[in-house]
């Protein structure tokens, strides 16, 4: 599923060694040192080539995600709030992106506004644990399914851009 | 550990740092120029892209560059060159310069190029130190050199006068440029050089010669000529044939011709010309605008020579009389002029008086005209009586013509005949109108012939009666030389041309005056002769009886010989007396019947014959039986053909009785001696003897020609006494000799000398003898008069 610029922008993020979840103290440190590395380059990536559709920060102990991410779509630029939690068996098991404003309106998506990755991108973290961290989740689960579903809401009238 | 979460919290912080950081907004190439284009559209964006389409350059970026362009190629850049320099299409440049222009008052654009005012004042310096090396520059050289149009490099050169460029531009070609030291000295030598003509002089071959500025010169010769520097003015205008005329010259000019008309009061052109007035007549006006002239083609004549051949003309005309006007006028004139000139007098006197103009220069008087014409009416009344006294012909042609069909033909012939036997009778009767009158005859009957032709082409209506007679002879009165001659014999000193042109204005009337004359002659004539009808008739039967007991008394006497000489003189004896007597009838008839004939003993068979043609039936018959018999041989056939002719007449012939017939007899001796007692020539007294002998021997009148001479004498053998008889016949062989060597003489004119002198000698005795004898011969008949007188 992943287009062949996520897989570029993907391939130039370094690669996460350390293989431990929120639970083990001090490999969560070195984790989550490692997942800040990868996201600030993905940024600063992102950045450079004028790709830029995210913020995100956490609590202090790197286990509650949140932020905003936006789409440009006619060049109307549709923003949303989107959070996820670290699950204790990361990183075995990927992060749930939910994104509440769009709950309820596509299938694709699971109770609470859980957008439903499990078709493509859970294999493909499967196959990566422990080297993708969260750099990799944006870009190869949240970035390519607002690709698909967004266009398709706006197309249905389910989501209007908040000038209109 | 906590190392490991303070670390943590810093790489949280920048990553929110690395959030939130500007984002390096990158569009690809094609969303740009997408943008631009966009923008452009909406007008929100101006810029220009370059050629090779890598980069957008804002309007006032090229203006920026086109300026600097402009000042590091020192002024003047063609925007062509720009537009490699700038990159953009031409038209914004253009655009962008028209803009600079039009901001920039020191900036102009010329021909496409870019010129600013330091560039032009550049310009100006160069141009000043041309101008100072050579003394004068021309626009259109530096139009050439620098290529920029004229009116440009007038105007901006036009502003640097005086302040960069030190000289002057011309002020009536402004395409040329002075120095003050130019001007001075091309000033100084025109001013040396036209100081110095005193003659017309055409500017251009001054030019030529001494190189002038032709323009310059123009303007500087005005300068000098209206400030009066020069005297003198320039004729012509500026173009080539301009003419410069010296006051001096024209002063003089004008002093002569002033003079000349003083002196002479007229003026020629011709002259005018030659002193190089190229309008004379126009000249003339300007000069004397008071004074009154009269223009004639070729002068011009003042008012006194007007007033003097007007008035030596009203003399002329009211003396009648009349006056050449060229002998008045100066003889410079020509013909033509004084032709107009007399013209415009006689127009004015026309109201008065009364007068011609003839060949152009002499005015004539009517008084005068008719006193010439009058010379005439004499002539004319003897010329008309003795035209119809010796012309019938041409007054039976006239009437004859009206029937005639072949009228001009038949006429010429006619008159040839006429004249033919004109010229007979002029030899027969060797009267005084010889050859000559002959000639003239001729002449004047070609020109009646023209004459009749003209009229019946022009004078239609004048006969407009004659249908069929449009052929209508004129008699004309003299030809055009015999008026002048009378006119010259009458009219002195007058010159030939005026005889001449008076003539011909005279023929016509004179002409036509004549025709009446004869016309009242002519009848005046014939009624004349009806009123003395009797008189006439009895003078007829006078001479008609006479002719007859002539011919009675000659046949008689002719028949005292043998047959061959009986017919010798009865042909002789028709061809006289008997053609007399038949004229004398054909007379009487034609004037019977309106014609007239001269002369009857002048009528020829032809004239006999035209006569007969006019005739009427019953008398024709006779009468043409007459007319041939006079060709016979009998004059008994004559006789009875008379007899027959005078019957219709109503003649009364008398028979002669014997009284009469010893009368005629006596007095037809009487005639033949007193011929006999003048003639000295032998041949005649030889004849006149035989006859006279005849007579005595016989008592018969004979009526012999020379030729029967000698049978004459053979017949009086034997009736005369013998020595008569041998003095008769030797006179007649002298007289034989003597007339064959006169006739050899004629023959052998050249014969030589010796021969010459003996036949001189023969003929010198001859006629020593025959003046001898000749009185002894005249003797014979002279003396014997009285014994035969007494025998009777």
């Amino acid at each position: 599923m992943a287009d062949a610029a996520a897989r570029r922008a993907v391939a130039e993020l370094p690669l996460l060694r350390a293989p431990a979840g929120p639970r083990d103290r001090e490999g969560w440190a070195e984790r989550l040192r490692e997942e800040y590395r990868a996201l600030i380059q993905y940024v600063e990536n992102n950045k450079r080539a004028d790709t830029d559709w995210f913020r995100l920060e956490s609590n202090p102990e790197g286990t509650r995600w949140s932020g905003r991410c936006w789409y440009i779509h006619e060049l109307l630029r549709y923003e949303f709030n989107i959070e996820f939690e670290i699950p204790v068996t990361y990183p075995g098991t990927a992060p749930e992106i939910a994104i509440p404003e769009l709950d309820g309106k596509t299938a694709k998506m699971y109770r609470g506004g859980k957008i439903c990755l499990s078709d493509h991108f859970k294999p493909l973290w499967a196959r990566n644990v422990p080297k993708f961290g969260l750099a990799h989740l944006m870009a190869l689960g949240l970035g390519p399914w607002l690709a698909v579903e967004i266009p398709d809401l706006i197309s249905k009238g389910l989501i209007q851009h908040k000038d209109k | 550990m906590a190392a490991a979460w303070e670390e943590i919290r810093q790489l949280a912080a920048d990553f929110q740092r690395a959030q939130f950081a500007e984002v390096a907004h990158r569009l690809s190439e094609r969303n740009c120029i997408e943008i631009v284009t966009k923008l452009i559209a909406e007008k929100q964006l101006e810029v220009v892209h370059t050629l090779d389409g890598k980069e957008y350059v804002t309007p006032a970026q090229i203006s920026k560059e086109i300026r600097d362009e402009l000042h590091v190629s020192g002024g003047r850049v063609n925007i062509v060159d720009l537009q490699q320099v700038i990159n953009v299409d031409l038209l914004h440049i253009e655009n962008r310069a028209n803009d600079i222009v039009k901001s920039d008052k020191g900036i102009q654009l010329v021909l496409g190029q870019l010129i600013n005012e330091s560039y032009l004042d550049q310009l100006a310096e160069e141009i000043n130190d041309k101008l100072q090396e050579t003394g004068q520059v021309t626009i259109s050289e530096l139009c050439k050199a620098y290529d920029l149009p004229g009116d440009f490099l007038l105007q901006a050169l036009s502003r640097r006068l005086g302040r960069i460029i030190h000289g002057q531009l011309d002020q009536e070609n402004r395409g040329v440029i002075f120095t003050e030291a130019f001007v001075s000295r091309h000033r100084a030598r025109i001013r040396g050089l036209f100081t110095a003509i005193t003659r017309p002089t055409p500017v251009s071959s001054l030019i030529t010669r001494y190189g002038f500025q032709e323009h310059l010169l123009y303007s500087l010769l005005e300068e000098l000529v209206n400030a009066g520097r020069l005297k003198g003015t320039v004729v012509g205008g500026r173009q080539d044939k301009a003419v410069f005329v010296p006051d001096i010259y024209s002063r003089t000019q004008n002093k002569w011709v002033d003079s000349f008309f003083k002196q002479n009061g007229y003026l020629e052109f011709d002259a005018l010309y030659r002193l190089g007035i190229p309008d004379p007549a126009g000249y003339i006006k300007k000069r004397y605008k008071s004074a009154q002239l009269l223009f004639l083609r070729a002068a011009c004549v003042g008012q006194e020579i007007v007033d003097q051949v007007e008035a030596s003309v009203e003399e002329a005309i009211s003396s009648g009389n009349w006056i050449d006007v060229a002998t008045l006028l100066p003889s410079s004139l020509s013909v033509e002029d004084v032709g107009i000139l007399l013209q415009q007098v006689m127009r004015s006197l026309n109201k008065s008086s009364s007068g011609l103009v003839f060949s152009d220069t002499i005015a004539v008087s009517e008084k005068f005209l008719s006193s010439c014409a009058d010379l005439f009416s004499d002539l004319m009344q003897q010329k008309a009586e003795k035209e119809i006294k010796n012309n019938p012909v041409n007054l039976i042609t006239e009437e004859d013509l009206k029937q005639a069909s072949s009228l001009e033909n038949s006429y010429a012939n006619k008159k040839d005949k006429k004249d033919e036997r004109r010229k007979k009778a002029a030899e027969g009767s060797g009267s005084v109108r010889g050859g000559g009158g002959g000639n003239a005859r001729e002449i004047k009957m070609k020109k009646t012939k023209k004459k009749g032709r003209k009229d019946a082409d022009s004078d239609e209506e004048s006969q407009g009666t004659a249908t069929g007679r449009n052929k209508k002879v004129e008699f004309s009165f003299m030809s055009q030389e015999e008026i002048e001659d009378v006119l010259k014999t009458h009219v002195q000193d007058c010159p030939e041309e005026l005889i001449t042109e008076i003539a011909e204005h005279l023929r016509r009337p004179l002409t036509k005056t004549y025709q009446e004359v004869v016309r009242s002659v002519f009848t005046s004539s014939t009624s004349s002769s009806g009123a003395n009808r009797r008189q006439a008739m009895k003078d007829l039967q006078e001479e008609f009886s006479n002719l007859y007991n002539n011919i009675r008394l000659f046949e008689k006497g002719a028949k005292h010989f043998t047959d061959d000489t009986q017919t010798n003189l009865a042909k002789h004896l028709l061809k006289t007396l008997c053609t007399d007597i038949t004229n004398l009838v054909f007379n009487f008839l034609a004037s019977e019947s309106m014609m007239t004939t001269e002369n009857y003993s002048t009528i020829t068979s032809e004239g006999r014959i035209k006569i007969l043609g006019k005739l009427p039936e019953d008398t024709k018959g006779p009468l043409t039986k007459l007319h041939t018999s006079l060709n016979g041989k009998s004059i008994e056939d004559f006789l009875s053909c008379l007899d027959s002719a005078v019957d219709i007449c109503g003649v009364m012939v008398k028979k002669g009785d014997k009284k009469k017939e010893r009368q005629v007899l006596f007095q037809h001796r009487q005639a033949l001696i007193e011929q006999l007692k003048v003639t000295e020539d032998p041949a005649l007294v030889l004849h006149l003897t035989s006859v006279l002998l005849f007579q005595f021997s016989t008592h018969c009148m004979l009526h012999a020609p020379g030729r029967s001479v000698p049978q004459i004498i053979n017949f009086l053998s034997g009736k005369i006494p013998e020595d008569q008889y041998s003095l008769i016949v030797k006179y007649h062989g002298l007289v034989v000799k003597q007339l064959t060597s006169q006739t050899k003489k004629t023959e052998h004119g050249d014969s030589d000398t010796k021969d010459n002198m003996e036949e001189e000698e023969g003929a010198e005795s001859i006629r020593k003898e025959l003046q001898e004898i000749t009185t002894s011969i005249k003797d014979l008949v002279l003396r014997p008069r009285k014994f035969s007188g007494t025998e009777e």
